[in-house]
């Protein structure tokens, strides 16, 4: 399957159900899966939800193409995009019905998962982070580290709670622009 | 529509785009690669900085740690002393409990030094255990990557409620690191 197919391309093979159908949901898979996996994490909050919306997607995508029920094949990602709105409506539907649930029963306290031990590059990481003025390296330890609201942080620094979630885009904007000269740097080294 | 700044992509995965332009850039964002690309990476970085461990615990994560890795060593110390802390294959984390009078205090400043005195990183209004009367230095056996001494040479300061600053105390913290 050719990665340059247009989406329209990919849907016609897919119903068409013919020879090169199978290589075309393979392929809308690759197009769509990450991206339906970050809607995920955006929208529902964890990978384990973001893995379910993510099959669920592909799954009510292709039934729909296959059956014919696309009606417009120029807008195969609209549809993938509008098949994540709805499932997504969904899943959070069935979270608050949980979540109602079990505040009926005991309290516990809030859980806090325990950090990676994988050979994570913490030079790189720490290295960029003291790379960053004092005000942005303290807005993401606080916002990462210390699991603080934008308002308390806003509140211990001096600004307001719409500037701290500004400065916040801009250091992660900043570390990940920096991590990725030091990755590039690493593997030229390693050439 | 065309690519939005990266600042707005990192602000669409932390939920703190408007919604009205959060739908525009969904929109944009299914049929965009170069978009597709960027917010890969931005969540990738968000995803290490939530795994990865913070310098000072709070004390909910300090209780997370303990429940996680009930043998993970922790060595208490006291202000104006030396004390050694143990790392290796079999004990790749560990933690300073640093013991400090916290009764009246409103903001704590850290500061670690180089035996030479050389300032090697400060961290100002860090978390602390009021009622433990702790401030909590994680370590790991990584941190050796930041080329730092293995001894330390923390200062705790307090700003109390009315603004006034006093030392909490200063801590020699060593690190031995059994072959990995």
């Amino acid at each position: 399957m050719n990665e340059e197919a247009s989406d329209a391309e990919l849907a016609r093979l897919i119903e068409s159900a013919g020879q090169g159908a199978e290589l075309a949901e393979a392929e809308l898979y690759r197009r769509f899966a990450r991206r339906i996996e970050l809607y995920g994490l955006r929208h529902l909050g964890s990978r384990a939800a973001a893995e379910d919306l993510l099959q669920q997607v592909i799954l009510s995508v292709l039934s729909a193409v296959r059956d014919g029920r696309l009606q417009n094949p120029e807008s195969l990602a609209g549809f993938v995009l509008g098949t994540c709105r709805n499932l997504v409506s969904d899943a959070r539907r069935r979270a608050r019905k949980q979540r109602d649930l079990e505040r009926e029963g005991p309290g516990g306290d809030v859980v806090t998962l325990p950090p990676s031990l994988d050979e994570t590059d913490v030079a790189r990481l720490f290295g960029c982070m003291g790379a960053l003025p004092e005000r942005e390296a303290t807005v993401v330890r606080m916002s990462f580290w210390e699991d603080r609201a934008a308002e308390e942080i806003g509140e211990r620094i001096g600004v307001s709670t719409g500037n701290v979630r500004v400065i916040r885009h801009r250091a992660i904007v900043k570390l990940a622009e920096c991590l990725r000269v030091r990755e590039s740097l690493q593997d030229q080294e390693h050439l | 529509m065309s690519c939005p700044s990266l600042e707005s992509v990192a602000a669409w995965l932390l939920e703190e785009l408007p919604q009205s332009e959060s739908a525009l850039f969904e929109e944009h964002y299914f049929e965009c690669d170069t978009c597709l690309g960027r917010a890969d990476r931005l969540e990738r970085l968000l995803e290490q900085l939530r795994s990865s461990l913070p310098p000072i615990l709070t004390s909910g994560r300090r209780r997370a740690f303990g429940a996680n890795y009930p043998r993970l060593p922790a060595v208490r110390v006291d202000g104006g002393q030396r004390a050694t802390i143990h790392l290796g294959p079999r004990a790749r984390m560990g933690l300073w409990l640093m013991q400090a009078p916290l009764g009246q205090v409103a903001r704590v400043d850290f500061e670690a030094r180089a035996p030479s005195g050389e300032l090697l990183f400060a961290l100002t209004d860090v978390p602390f255990d009021e009622q433990r009367g702790e401030v909590v230095l994680a370590c790991q056996t990584h941190y050796r990557a930041l080329a730092m001494p293995n001894e330390l040479h923390v200062r705790l300061t307090a700003t109390g409620p009315d603004g006034s600053r006093s030392p909490l105390g200063e801590y020699i913290l060593n690190h031995e690191f059994e072959s990995l």
